[in-house]
């Protein structure tokens, strides 16, 4: 007697998997390159972005000695800027970074760094700001701001 | 007579379920660290300054990011994205009724979240004399934390911030 063998087909019973785990393999891969490679940007930090240079608020208490800080003065030149600190004097963002580099081991050597401002006039433009910021911040100056707009 | 147990035909491939398993786990850790879709607000067209330096940011729930442009009369202009709509808004410095909506805005968000990092956006010719009364109006709200948006230089690792 032929038995009909009902059983067959079993073991490959339920849905195809094949497809889902093709698209799921390609989502994945595009969430990995998304995930490994950040954004296009990233940013400077900064916890004193402004110093006021007027007076103001409580007086300090009678034995304080306020700390001189380090003025870097950035005004418009051409379509450039100009960096003025101390005998420091330059045009080029590379010969600045230099400078503020052997300045901050001048600081270091007399054991104190002072605050690092930066102080542009209202014409700057932020492309300078930001460069001469990051001059700064490469310099391991630690507490750089900017001042109010010189006229 | 006694039925034969006939053994399971042969499928020809190997059980895929376990690769299925660690293959979903995968992509629902990607989608979850994944910023794709997250809308700061941040105007993507802006020709950004480029640095070497600089820090990324994982955490952008906790920021606030404002876009300031040059405005009339020396006064900027700045777009955020209003966290309770979820749309883009602009906020002036001063009103001509002395209000000041973008100081207001900051202290409003600062006092839901201290720790709030502000990011600063602007074009690489905006002036100083627009960025200023940013910065001032963000130390008037009491937000010390402020991070200036900078376009990577190509090739360059980036250090990390929480």
């Amino acid at each position: 007697m032929k038995m009909i063998n009902k059983d067959r087909g079993h073991a490959d019973a339920g849905p195809n998997l094949l497809p889902v785990v093709n698209i799921t393999m390609v989502v994945l891969i595009v969430f990995m390159i998304g995930a490994s490679f950040a954004g296009p940007e990233h940013y400077l930090v900064s916890n004193v972005p402004i110093t006021e240079s007027g007076v103001g608020g409580a007086p300090p208490p009678a034995d304080y000695v306020p700390e001189e800080p380090f003025e870097i003065l950035v005004n418009p030149y051409g379509d450039g800027f100009e960096a003025i600190a101390g005998n420091i004097r330059t045009t080029d963002m590379a010969i600045l970074r230099a400078a503020l580099h052997q300045k901050k081991e001048q600081f270091q050597a007399t054991g104190k760094l002072p605050p690092l401002v930066i102080s542009p006039t209202g014409n700057v433009h932020y492309e300078f700001l930001i460069g001469v910021f990051e001059a700064a911040n490469e310099a391991e100056f630690d507490r750089v701001s900017f001042a109010s707009a010189r006229q | 007579m006694r039925k034969k147990r006939s053994m399971p035909a042969p499928t020809g491939g190997v059980n895929i379920t376990s690769l299925c398993d660690i293959m979903l786990s995968l992509l629902i850790f990607f989608m979850l660290v994944s910023k794709r879709g997250v809308n700061t607000g941040a105007d993507k067209d802006m020709p950004l300054p480029q640095t070497v330096l600089g820090i990324s940011i994982e955490d952008l729930g906790n920021t606030v990011t404002l876009n300031v442009y040059a405005g009339l009369a020396d006064e900027p202009y700045v777009t955020t994205l209003d966290p309770a709509t979820g749309k883009q808004v602009t906020l002036r410095i001063t009103e001509p009724g002395g209000r000041r909506p973008l100081e207001e805005f900051l202290t409003e968000v600062r006092k839901h979240n201290p720790e709030v990092k502000l990011i600063l956006r602007g074009a690489v010719d905006l002036p100083y004399r627009y960025l200023e009364p940013v910065l001032r109006t963000a130390a008037a709200a009491q937000v010390s934390n402020v991070n200036f948006a900078t376009g990577k230089v190509e090739g360059v690792a980036t250090a990390s911030a929480g």
